[in-house]
């Protein structure tokens, strides 16, 4: 049966990201230190300490409100690059979710696009520019698929996280053009994007979330 | 007026940019500084859109917005932040794609100009091309566009300033071409002019002292545009005279990072000019270090603090007692230090924190420095900025004294080049001027109280050469070049040591023959001695005066003390300005010819109706005495000078002997209220008038018995008499001070008055005249600095002999060409 994601989920989703930025802070700074300014660990955990911090009194919000005040938290709280593109991207997720209590593959799909087409406008990237363009784009489509097909979530979300997955791997082979990193050039091959490895963090939490056994 | 929001990764350099931006447009511009990211009260690199809101919105209330960023996340937080903007005021703010440093130095020195947002930021946007064609003019990468222009106008200025037209004068002059309705265009060359509206372009010119600048110029107001732009000539560009000029390689005075050392010679900021060559005297200092500790005798800590303040305001007055009367400025930054440790808020608040965290005081004073000096560096006035150096040096010495490290004073033991990190002022006050042959800084600017100090001590000084400092060996030989600011290594130049040791030599032989020249008197050969002096319109240009050679000014103009500005003078501001020029005449008698408006000096806010001819109409005393009030606040000022110098006081237009009488009641009335209010004043100070209407030369023998002296104008009393408006051109050629119609006035006054009679028209300047005015009896003549070394050797050579038959001569003569051809065939040889 068609599971939805409730706002209880989102509000967890949220928790868990979290979790991993912190767990992650010096692996993600360590991808960010080969080909960047190193700080990418750093702000994730920063930013998403503070949504920790909040997550508590966004319980009485619909889901659109808790994803529009991430993303201002983000916004005003990472200090790098990372702020007003992650920020950028829950907010206009959560405009386009306004007043919804869960979501469907329909609205999850309507949210997702709304928001990367915001990340894209801000930061002027496209896919295969070596940041996380190339994990959001793949990510975006796969669902639009699964919303065309009539898949149910609990079908999309793994194949989400795969394509994810397939995404922040596909940047190591990249030549850096957004960014510090394209100041390298060329030098820029053979290492993974750090804010790709972050965006894919995002999406496998989520499905990890919405996974009956990871409960 | 658009004000400026300047984000930054980092707050440092947020900043430092404004404090740099800030000195360009001298704070009229509100510059908001927003960099890095704030948490827990600790900031770290990045950017906050938050943060970049408030600012944008503190300043979209008060006018437009322009914002600059530096990279990646400063953007898109600037867009997120514009983004929160109520959508009605977005549009009074724009994201501008200009380099950050180079864009707000441009942009905050195009909006004083008071110009619209667009064209901040475009000319912003521009900003490098100053730079792309100073260090690749082939490539230069912006053109300037070149605006088609109809019935234009021609007009030509001399470039009259050492340092050319920098970053100072463009932004002025840009000022002046807003200021009025004209579309204006400006070039060194006749076939490239750019629009001297733009900043951007004016810099690109690169007009240096001497070039001339070009201006095609259309619009309304061309006649007031082009007298502001002479009087802005006037005033050397804007670029102070007493002071020398800083001849620095970067006109802001900043502390340029990038010092290499090449080819032996370090490239620094000209802070002092002059040339030097000694051994490096290098002086290192490692300043105490703090560590926070706690304390159990509070009281031993809190003795020591108020000992060691003690001390230092102790050695501080030593210095300043050792100071003598010529060494005001010395002694006033010397004040400021005092007056800081003497405020006991300040020691009182370090006491309190020792007593209550218990920690040592040698910290509690360092991190209360630390935050003063903060709070200086974050002030909006440069000059206020500029005090952060006090500061440290205060806090330093105090420290010194608390960890009983004394700091040592700087001794030479034999002349050198002191090579030194910083220099306060303090320390450089109390330098031995006999062992300093020169000063290297590796901080500082030219700008700062040790460089100004350096050039009033006249040492030779070189800042801010940053990290080359290291490169300097104590002992080895160096000749430095203060007016470039380079410094030379000897063992790697032996010639350029040699070349500027013979350089110094001759130049110190030459500056002292004209000197003495130029101040010895001018008497002719028959030991007549005349006096030769000048005429100036402020303080800056009497100092000039008196190192020309000029033994007083004789005739000081006070109008354009009252032109350009909205408000007269008041009397504070016009006291200041006529005592200072007569502090540079160092003693010499000052004539102050109170305010001759009207005629050809317009002044708007006086409210003068247009007069059909107003070289006839109510022009000098004659307004003067439709407007008491106005009158009495200069004569209030004038004779609040005369106490302290020998000032003299001059009408000027005097037509009937009415007006004289009227003058000398308002003078008495000025002079009653000063006495009944106990303000020092001459009262016996010496009133003459100019003697420029005709109508008064044949009363002057009778009227002179009241005055005191008389200074005959020439061009007013030429256009007089022979009818020939000074404007007018079609009777051009009837107008020469040369006529005999005038020059027989001339005599006629000279040889009927019993008083000192003086002459400070163009004629008195003319030296093909010297010899024909002496002849008539004159033994004043007053006329601009520049000419003054002139006649004075043309009065030298000058013999009674020859002015006997050139005065015969004269006498037979009715034409003016008759006259011209005289003059021409006797012309003075200088020898």
């Amino acid at each position: 049966m068609d599971k939805n994601i409730s706002k209880e989920q989102i509000l967890k989703w949220l928790t868990k990201v979290a979790v991993v930025m912190v767990k992650n802070k010096d692996y993600l700074t360590e991808l960010d230190a080969a080909i960047g300014d190193a700080d990418h660990g750093i702000n994730m955990e920063r930013g998403f300490k503070k949504v920790l911090e909040k997550v508590d009194g966004f319980s009485d919000l619909d889901v659109g409100s808790i994803l529009k005040n991430t993303g201002l938290t983000l916004i005003s709280s990472i200090g790098g690059a990372s702020g007003p593109l992650y920020g950028t991207l829950f907010m206009q997720m959560g405009m386009a979710l306004i007043n919804k209590d869960a979501l469907n593959v329909k609205d999850l799909y309507q949210g997702i696009a709304k928001g990367v087409e915001g990340v894209q406008a801000r930061g002027s990237a496209l896919a295969g520019e070596k940041t996380m363009i190339d994990v959001l784009e793949p990510v975006t489509q796969v669902l639009k698929a699964s919303v065309e097909v009539g898949e149910s979530l609990l079908e999309a979300l793994p194949k989400v996280t795969v394509a994810a997955k397939k995404g922040m791997e596909s940047t190591t082979s990249m030549i850096a053009r957004k960014g510090r990193a394209s100041y390298l050039g060329t030098r820029s091959i053979g290492h993974q994007d750090a804010g790709a490895t972050s965006s894919y963090f995002i999406f496998k939490t989520l499905e990890e979330v919405m996974t009956p056994t990871n409960e | 007026m658009v004000n400026i929001v300047l984000v930054s990764h980092s707050r440092k350099l947020a900043e430092g940019v404004k404090d740099l931006a800030l000195q360009m447009c001298q704070n009229k511009v509100k510059i908001e500084a927003i960099g890095g990211i704030e948490e827990a009260g600790e900031i770290s690199i990045g950017t906050d859109a938050q943060a970049i809101f408030e600012a944008m919105e503190a300043l979209v209330d008060q006018g437009d917005v322009l914002v600059l960023m530096d990279i990646g996340s400063a953007v898109m937080s600037a867009e997120i932040a514009l983004e929160m903007l109520p959508s009605g005021l977005q549009q009074n703010v724009c994201l501008c794609a200009a380099p950050l440093v180079e864009g707000a130095i441009v942009a905050a020195a195009q909006a004083m100009t008071g110009a619209h947002l667009d064209i901040v930021m475009g000319e912003a946007t521009n900003a490098l091309a100053g730079k792309i064609s100073l260090l690749n003019p082939a490539k230069q990468a912006m053109q300037a566009d070149e605006v088609e222009m109809d019935n234009y106008q021609l007009f030509d200025l001399l470039v009259p300033n050492p340092l050319g037209l920098h970053a100072r004068p463009a932004v002025r002059l840009v000022e002046i071409v807003n200021r009025f309705e004209v579309n204006a265009m400006v070039g060194i060359t006749a076939n490239h002019f750019v629009s001297a509206k733009s900043i951007t372009q004016i810099g690109t010119l690169g007009a240096k002292q001497g070039d001339i600048l070009y201006f095609k110029i259309s619009g309304r107001e061309i006649e007031e545009f082009t007298a502001t732009l002479e009087k802005f000539q006037k005033d050397n560009f804007g670029d102070v005279i007493a002071e020398k000029p800083l001849n620095s390689p970067s006109s802001l005075g900043v502390v340029k990072e990038d010092t290499r050392l090449n080819k032996g010679m370090i490239q620094g900021i000209a802070a002092s000019n002059g040339l030097a060559v000694g051994k490096v005297k290098l002086v290192k200092r490692n300043l105490p270090a703090v560590v926070k500790t706690t304390v159990s005798d509070i009281e031993a800590e809190v003795e020591q603090l108020k000992l060691a303040v003690q001390q230092v305001i102790h050695r501080l007055k030593l210095t300043q007692r050792s100071l003598t009367a010529d060494n005001s400025e010395e002694a006033q930054i010397l004040d400021f230090h005092l007056l800081f440790l003497e405020d006991e808020h300040l020691i009182q608040k370090v006491i309190n924190t020792v007593r209550k965290e218990k920690i040592n005081v040698s910290y509690v004073w360092s991190e209360n420095i630390a935050y003063i000096k903060k709070q200086y560096l974050q002030m909006d006035a440069p000059h206020l900025q500029e005090r952060a150096g006090d500061i440290t040096e205060i806090g330093d010495t105090v420290l010194a004294e608390l960890v009983g490290e004394g700091t040592e004073p700087i001794r030479m033991d034999e002349p050198g080049v002191l090579v030194i990190k910083e220099l306060g002022p303090a320390e450089t006050i109390n330098l031995d001027k006999s062992k300093v042959l020169g000063i290297v800084t590796a901080g500082g600017g030219d700008t700062s109280h040790s460089a100004i100090l350096s050039r009033s001590l006249g040492i030779p000084a070189i800042a801010g050469i940053g990290n080359a400092f290291d490169s300097l060996v104590n002992g080895e030989l160096v000749a430095i070049d203060g007016t470039k600011g380079e410094i030379w290594i000897g063992s790697e130049n032996p010639e350029m040591l040699q070349s500027i040791r013979a350089q110094k030599l001759l130049d110190t032989q030459r500056k002292e023959k004209l000197l003495l020249k130029a101040q010895q008197p001018a008497i002719t050969k028959n030991y007549r001695q005349i006096s030769v002096l000048a005429n100036v319109s402020s303080p800056e240009e009497a100092w000039q005066a008196y190192q020309s050679g000029a033994e007083g000014i004789g005739l000081y103009r006070t109008e354009f003390l009252y032109m350009n500005r909205d408000t007269p003078p008041d009397e504070e501001e016009q006291f200041e300005v006529y005592r200072a020029a007569a502090a540079n005449m160092q003693g010499y008698p000052v004539t102050i010819r109170t305010l001759d408006v009207g005629g050809d000096k317009p002044i708007p806010y006086l409210n003068i109706k247009e007069e059909k001819n107003p070289f006839l109409g109510l022009r000098g005393t004659r307004y003067c005495l439709q407007d008491i009030d106005l009158f009495k606040t200069q004569l209030r000022a004038i004779c609040r000078v005369s106490a302290e110098f020998p000032v003299r006081l001059m009408f000027p237009m005097i037509s009937v002997p009415e007006e004289i009488m009227a003058v000398k009641e308002i003078l008495q009335e000025v002079q009653i209220e000063l006495t009944k209010a106990k303000i020092p004043h001459n009262e016996q100070i010496p009133v003459g008038v100019m003697v420029e209407v005709p109508s008064i030369i044949f009363l002057l023998p009778v009227l002179s018995q009241e005055l005191d002296f008389l200074s005959i104008g020439t061009n007013d009393l030429t256009q007089y008499l022979l009818a020939a408006d000074r404007e007018n051109e079609t009777v051009a050629k009837y107008r020469s001070a040369q006529h005999p119609g005038v020059l027989n006035a001339l005599q006629y006054i000279i040889q009927n008055v019993d008083i000192e009679v003086g002459m400070c028209g163009e004629l008195a300047g003319d030296p093909l005249m010297t010899n024909l005015l002496l002849a008539f009896g004159l033994k004043e003549l007053s006329m601009n600095n520049s000419v003054i070394p002139r006649i004075k050797e043309t009065i030298r050579n000058s013999d009674d002999e020859h002015q006997k038959s050139l005065l015969a001569k004269f006498r037979k003569l009715t034409l003016l060409t008759e006259v011209k051809t005289l003059l021409e065939e006797n012309q003075p040889s200088l020898g």
